[in-house]
C-alpha cells in the first residue's frame, strides 16, 4: 500500500467507504435534518402564506434578522388542552403496553418452551397478523364493537345484556385496538431473549430448591429484562404518537396527542404549532427511544 | 395443540387465548365480506357481490395501483439501503461516527408515523422553497418516506443474520483470492438470500400498510389504498371494504406462509450445515 | 468413508524437507489486540516442503500467528518473509497461501466441484484449465464421484477432505491449517491424521498447522513449535522435543513426566549430580550441563523409562523405594502411581508382557523404582 493510501485508508472506514455513504447520507437527509427543520418551524409564527408560516429570517433594511418566537410552546402551556393529551396519551401508552406485557409474556415463554416446527409455527401465527393490514385490523373491531355489532348481537340474543353495551368510542375500544395491532411487538423481542434462556438453569434452580414461582421471579424473568424492555418500548413510543387507533375507534371522547397533531396540520392548518408538539413529543419520548437503544446495541455486542 | 412438557399449562391456556384474539376478528370478517345484505352487520344470505364491486370501484382500483408500484419500489429500494447499513453495522470497523449511525438507523423502528411523516413534509417543502425541488408531491416524496422507515426495518433483519453467519466463510472466500466485492456477490449474498427475501416482503408489507405518513407527504393528486380506505372506514362500515379486507388479509396470509417457508428451508438447511 | 485408501501408508516422517535456510522466516513478530500480547516477538523459519506444527494450550495465540501468515491479521511489530521478501501490507486474497479452516468453511451453497473451482476462477482460470484440475484434485483426494454433492450432504471426513482440496488445487506456496482434526470425532481423527499427511506429502506441500493436540502434532509434523502466553518455547522434532524437552513447560505439556527439583551437587564434563528432597538417593545424569554448584534445577523422567521391581537394583543412584499407591490397568500396559519415601509421587509405565496376571505387582506391594544415567533430562527453566 502506498503511504497514501494508507493514510486515507486510516481516516475512513477501510474499503467500505461506498458501503457507508449511501445510508449515511440517506438517514442524514431524510431523518436527522428533518428533525431540525421541525424544531426551527416550531419556533415561527403561523401566517397566511404559503407555506403557512413566517420566515425564519430576513432582512430588514438589509440587516439579516431572525425572528425566533416561543410563542408555540407557550401556547401548548397555557392551553390545557395539550397538556391533557400528553398526560393522556402518556397514561393510554403505559397501560396498554402493561396489558401487552401481562398477556404477551406468557405466550412468548410458550413459543420458546415448545420444540421443533411447532415453533416456528407459532411464531408465524404471531407475526401474521401484524403483517395484514393494520387498517383493516382496526376495522374489523369498528364492527365486532359497535353498539349494533356482533359481540353485542351475541350478549343480547343469549340475554347476557338487555341493551348493548356500548364499547365503540370509548377508552377500552383503543385498549383493545392498541393491544390487538402491538402485541406482536412485544411478544417478538421476548420470545428472541426467552429462547436463549439455557433450560439447565431452571434445572440447577429447581435441583437448589426454588419452585416454580421462585425459579421464575430470580431467574427467568430477570434474565429476559432486556427482551422486556426492547418489547415494551417497541409498544410505549409509538403508542404515544399513535393517531389511527383513537380515531377509529375512540372518537371524540379520547385525547391523544396524535390526533392533536393531526388536528393542528390538516384541519387548523396551524403548522408551527403542529411542530411544537411534535417537538415537545420528541423531548417526552427522548428517554425512552435512548432505553431501546441501549438494548439494541447491547443486545447486538452480545451476538457478537 | 402438542405442545412439549416444558411448557406451562398457564402459558398454554394464553396462547390459545391469544391466538383466538388475534384471528377471530380477521375471521368474522372474512366471513361477513360475503355477506348479500347491505348492513353489514345483519347476515343476508351468501354472496360474492361486494367483490364484484370492489373491483369496478376505480377509485379504489387506482389506489391499489398506486399502492403497489409504490411497495414494490419501496420495498427495493428499501432492501439495497438496508443491506449497506447492515454491512455497516456488522463488518464495518468501529469508526468515529458508528454509534450516530446505529441510532440513525434504529430510531426509525419505534419513532411516531405522526413525527414522521410531518417532519418529512417540511423537509420537502423547505426544499421546494430552497431549490424548486421537488416541485410537486406524489409518488416520489411518498417513496422517500417510505424507504426511510422500511429501511431500519430491513436492517434489523439482515444484520441479525449476517451477525449469524460464519465469518470464516467470507475469510475463506478471501483466503482463495476473491476480492471484498467478489466475496459479497458470490458468497454472502447467495448464503443470505432468504433474509433478502424476507426483509424485502416485510418491507413491501409495511409500504402497502402505511397510512400516516403518506397522507403527510402526498399531494393532492395522488392517494394510496390505505387513504381511501381510511376515508371510507371514517364515515362507518362497508360493505366494499369487508370485501377488501378479505382479500388482503388472504394475500398477505399467502406473502406470510411463503415467507415462512423460506425462512423453514433456510434454517433446515443452515441446521444440515453445521 | 471405508473406500480410502490405496494410498501406501508412509509415516509422515518420510517426507524429506530440504535443510536449505529458510523458506517463510517470521522475525520478531508481535501482535497486540487492545494493547495486550497475543503473539510475542516470535522468531520462526519454516522450511520448504515441511509440515510444521504450532502446539500450545488453548488462548497462547496459535490461531492469530496463523492468521498473520494468513493475510487476515497484520503483525503490530515484526515481519513475515517469503523467499527473503517481505509479505507486510499483502492482504489475504493476494497472498499465494491458503488456509483451511477449523470449520472447513465450504460454500454451503455450491457444489463439492464449485468449491474446489472458487479458487481457480479467482485466478481468472480457463474453463478447461479449472475443469481438468477439480477433476485431477478430486481424485487425489478420491471424492471423484460426489462432486455433485452439496457440503451438507457429505461426512465429516469428507467435508475436510474437499477443504483440503480446495487449498490444495491453488498450489499455494504455503497451506496453513486450523485445527484440521478439530472437528472430528476421535477415531476419525486418527484415521484422518494419516489421511491427510499422506495427501500433502504427496503434493509436497509447504504446510503450517495448529493444533492443541500433541498426539497430532507429533503423528503428522516434521518439527513442532510449542508455544506459551504469545512466546515460542522451543522448536524441534517431534523426538527432539519428547526427549530434551527445553523447560518444565514443555516437558510437562508433551506426555507425562516426573519432576524431581533439586539443586547441583557437582557438574562435570561427563556427568552432572542432583540434590532432591523429593529423592532419597542423588539423582545422576550421565553428561554435564555446564551448571554451577548449588543452581536450582528440576529433573524430568518419563514414566516409561522408569524400571520398577520388587528387589533393590545394583546402582546407587537413580533408585527410590516405595509403595504401590494405585495402579491403572489400560491393556498392553500399566500405569503404577508409586508413593516414594519422600512423599512423592512418581508414576511409571510397564508392559503387561508378563504370561499370567499372577506375577504382576499389586496395591501395597514394597517396590523399587530406578532408571539410567541417560534417562532423565536436567530442566534448567
Ligand atoms: N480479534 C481479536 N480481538 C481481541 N483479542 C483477540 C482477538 N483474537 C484473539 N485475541 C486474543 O488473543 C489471544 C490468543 O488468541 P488465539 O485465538 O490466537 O488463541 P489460540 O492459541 O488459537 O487458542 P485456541 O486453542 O483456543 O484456539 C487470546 O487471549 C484471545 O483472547
Ligand atoms: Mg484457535
Amino acid at each position: 500500500m502506498s503511504p497514501a493510501r494508507r493514510k486515507i485508508a486510516w481516516r475512513l472506514p477501510g474499503q467500505y467507504l461506498l458501503v457507508v455513504i449511501p445510508p449515511y447520507i440517506w438517514l442524514l437527509l431524510f431523518f436527522v435534518i428533518p428533525f431540525a427543520i421541525v424544531f426551527k418551524i416550531s419556533l415561527a409564527e403561523s401566517a397566511i402564506a404559503q407555506p403557512p408560516y413566517t420566515a425564519f429570517y430576513e432582512y430588514v433594511e438589509d440587516v439579516l434578522t431572525f425572528r425566533v418566537s416561543f410563542a408555540n410552546y407557550l401556547f401548548l402551556l397555557t392551553d390545557s388542552l395539550y397538556f391533557d393529551a400528553y398526560v393522556s396519551s402518556l397514561r393510554i401508552a403505559a397501560i396498554s403496553t402493561l396489558i401487552c406485557l401481562v398477556v404477551g409474556y406468557p405466550i412468548a415463554y410458550g413459543i420458546a418452551r415448545t420444540q421443533g416446527p411447532l415453533q416456528s409455527l407459532l411464531l408465524m401465527l404471531v407475526i401474521l397478523p401484524s403483517w395484514t393490514s393494520f387498517l383493516v385490523r382496526i376495522y374489523a373491531w369498528m364492527g365486532l364493537l359497535r353498539n349494533n355489532g356482533i359481540i353485542n348481537s351475541v350478549l343480547m340474543s343469549l340475554g347476557v345484556v338487555d341493551e348493548p353495551i356500548r364499547m365503540m368510542n370509548t377508552e377500552f375500544a383503543v385498549y383493545i385496538g392498541i393491544v390487538y395491532t402491538y402485541l406482536p411487538f412485544l411478544i417478538l423481542p421476548l420470545y428472541a431473549n426467552l429462547v436463549k434462556l439455557d433450560n439447565r438453569l431452571l434445572e440447577a434452580a429447581t435441583d437448589l430448591g426454588a419452585g416454580p414461582v421462585s425459579r421464575f421471579l430470580r431467574i427467568t424473568l430477570p434474565l429476559s429484562m432486556g427482551g422486556v424492555i426492547a418489547g415494551c418500548m417497541l409498544v410505549f413510543i409509538p403508542v404515544v404518537g399513535e393517531f389511527v387507533i383513537p380515531e377509529l375507534l375512540g372518537g371524540s371522547e379520547t385525547l391523544m396527542i396524535g390526533k392533536v397533531l393531526w388536528g393542528e396540520f390538516f384541519n387548523n392548518r396551524d403548522w408551527p404549532v403542529a411542530s411544537a408538539v411534535a417537538t415537545v413529543m420528541l423531548v417526552l419520548l427522548l428517554i425512552p427511544i435512548t432505553l431501546f437503544h441501549r438494548y439494541q446495541f447491547r443486545e447486538m455486542e452480545a451476538n457478537d | 395443540m402438542s405442545a412439549a412438557p416444558g411448557i406451562p399449562r398457564f402459558s398454554k391456556i394464553c396462547l390459545l387465548i391469544g391466538f383466538f384474539f388475534l384471528y377471530a376478528p380477521m375471521v368474522v370478517l372474512i366471513v361477513y365480506s360475503f355477506n348479500d345484505s347491505d348492513r353489514v352487520n345483519i347476515w343476508g344470505g351468501f354472496s360474492n357481490r361486494w367483490y364484484g364491486e370492489l373491483f369496478r370501484d376505480e377509485a379504489m382500483m387506482s389506489a391499489l395501483w398506486m399502492s403497489l408500484r409504490l411497495a414494490f419500489a419501496s420495498a427495493t429500494a428499501s432492501v439495497v439501503l438496508g443491506m449497506l447499513a447492515a454491512l455497516v453495522l456488522t463488518r464495518v470497523r468501529n469508526f468515529r461516527s458508528k454509534t450516530l449511525f446505529g441510532g440513525m438507523v434504529t430510531a426509525p423502528l419505534v419513532m411516531p408515523d405522526v413525527i414522521i411523516g410531518l417532519s418529512l413534509l417540511l423537509l420537502f417543502v423547505g426544499m421546494a422553497n430552497t431549490f424548486g425541488w421537488p416541485a410537486q408531491r406524489g409518488f416520489l416524496t411518498i417513496w422517500i418516506a417510505h424507504v426511510t422507515f422500511c429501511m431500519a426495518f430491513v436492517t434489523v433483519v439482515l444484520s441479525s443474520r449476517l451477525r449469524e453467519l460464519d465469518k470464516s466463510l467470507e475469510e475463506a472466500a478471501m483466503d482463495l483470492g476473491a476480492s471484498r466485492l467478489g466475496t459479497f456477490f458470490y458468497i454472502t449474498l447467495p448464503i443470505i438470500a432468504p433474509a433478502l427475501a424476507s426483509g424485502w416482503l416485510l418491507a413491501f408489507t409495511l409500504s402497502l400498510d402505511d397510512l400516516v405518513i403518506a397522507s403527510f407527504v402526498a399531494g393532492p393528486s395522488s392517494t394510496t389504498l390505505p387513504m381511501v380506505v381510511f376515508s371510507s372506514v371514517r364515515l362507518g362500515l362497508s360493505p366494499q371494504i369487508n370485501a377488501l379486507a378479505a382479500l388482503l388479509i388472504l394475500a398477505v396470509s399467502a406473502a406470510a406462509m411463503l415467507a415462512y417457508l423460506l425462512t423453514l428451508r433456510d434454517e433446515r438447511r443452515r441446521h444440515e450445515q453445521a | 468413508m471405508t473406500e480410502t485408501t490405496a494410498i501406501t501408508l508412509k509415516g509422515p516422517t518420510s517426507r524429506a524437507p530440504s535443510e536449505a535456510a529458510g523458506y517463510i522466516e517470521l522475525v520478531g513478530v508481535s501482535k497486540s489486540f487492545d494493547g495486550i500480547l497475543a503473539v510475542n516477538n516470535v522468531d520462526l523459519t519454516i522450511r520448504k516442503g515441511e509440515l510444521f506444527a504450532l502446539l500450545g494450550a488453548s488462548g497462547c495465540g496459535k490461531s492469530t500467528l496463523l492468521r498473520m501468515l494468513s493475510g487476515f491479521e497484520q503483525p503490530t511489530t515484526g515481519d513475515i518473509l517469503l523467499e527473503g521478501r517481505s509479505l507486510t501490507g499483502l492482504p489475504a486474497n493476494q497472498r499465494p497461501f491458503n488456509m483451511m479452516f477449523q470449520s472447513y468453511a465450504l460454500f454451503p451453497h455450491m457444489t463439492v466441484a464449485q468449491n474446489l473451482a472458487f479458487g481457480l476462477k479467482q485466478e481468472g482460470k480457463g474453463k478447461r484449465e479449472v475443469e481438468t484440475r477439480v477433476a485431477e484434485m478430486l481424485e487425489r483426494v478420491q471424492m471423484t464421484a460426489y462432486y455433485k454433492r452439496k457440503p451438507h450432504q457429505l461426512s465429516g471426513g469428507q467435508q475436510q477432505r474437499i477443504a483440503l482440496a480446495r487449498c490444495l488445487i491453488k498450489r499455494p506456496k504455503l497451506l496453513l491449517l486450523d485445527e484440521p482434526m478439530g472437528a472430528l470425532d476421535k477415531k476419525l481423527r486418527t484415521r484422518m491424521q494419516l489421511e491427510v499427511a499422506n495427501i500433502l506429502e504427496s503434493v509436497g506441500v509447504t504446510c503450517v498447522m495448529v493444533t492443541h493436540d500433541q498426539e497430532e502434532a507429533m503423528t503428522m509434523a516434521n518439527r513442532i513449535a510449542i508455544m506459551d502466553g504469545g512466546r515460542i518455547l522451543q522448536v524441534g522434532t517431534p523426538d527432539e522435543i519428547y526427549e530434551q524437552p527445553n523447560c518444565r513447560y514443555t516437558a510437562e505439556f508433551i506426555g507425562s513426566v516426573n519432576v524431581f527439583d533439586g539443586v547441583i551437587v557437582d557438574d562435570e564434563v561427563n556427568y552432572v549430580n542432583i540434590a532432591s528432597p523429593q529423592a532419597r538417593n542423588t539423582l545422576h545424569i550421565g553428561h554435564g550441563i555446564s551448571g554451577f554448584a548449588g543452581q536450582p534445577v528440576s529433573v524430568a523422567v518419563r514414566p516409561e523409562k522408569i524400571q520398577i521391581s520388587l528387589e533393590r537394583p545394583a546402582q546407587p543412584f537413580n533408585c527410590e523405594a516405595g509403595e504401590v499407591d494405585d495402579i491403572a490397568y489400560l491393556g498392553s500396559h500399566s500405569v503404577y502411581h508409586v508413593k516414594l519415601e519422600s512423599g512423592m509421587d512418581v508414576s511409571v509405565t510397564a508392559m503387561n508382557d508378563e504370561r499370567w496376571a499372577g506375577e504382576r505387582l499389586t496395591w501395597h506391594d514394597k517396590v523399587w523404582v530406578y532408571w539410567d544415567e541417560h534417562s532423565a533430562v536436567v530442566l534448567t527453566s
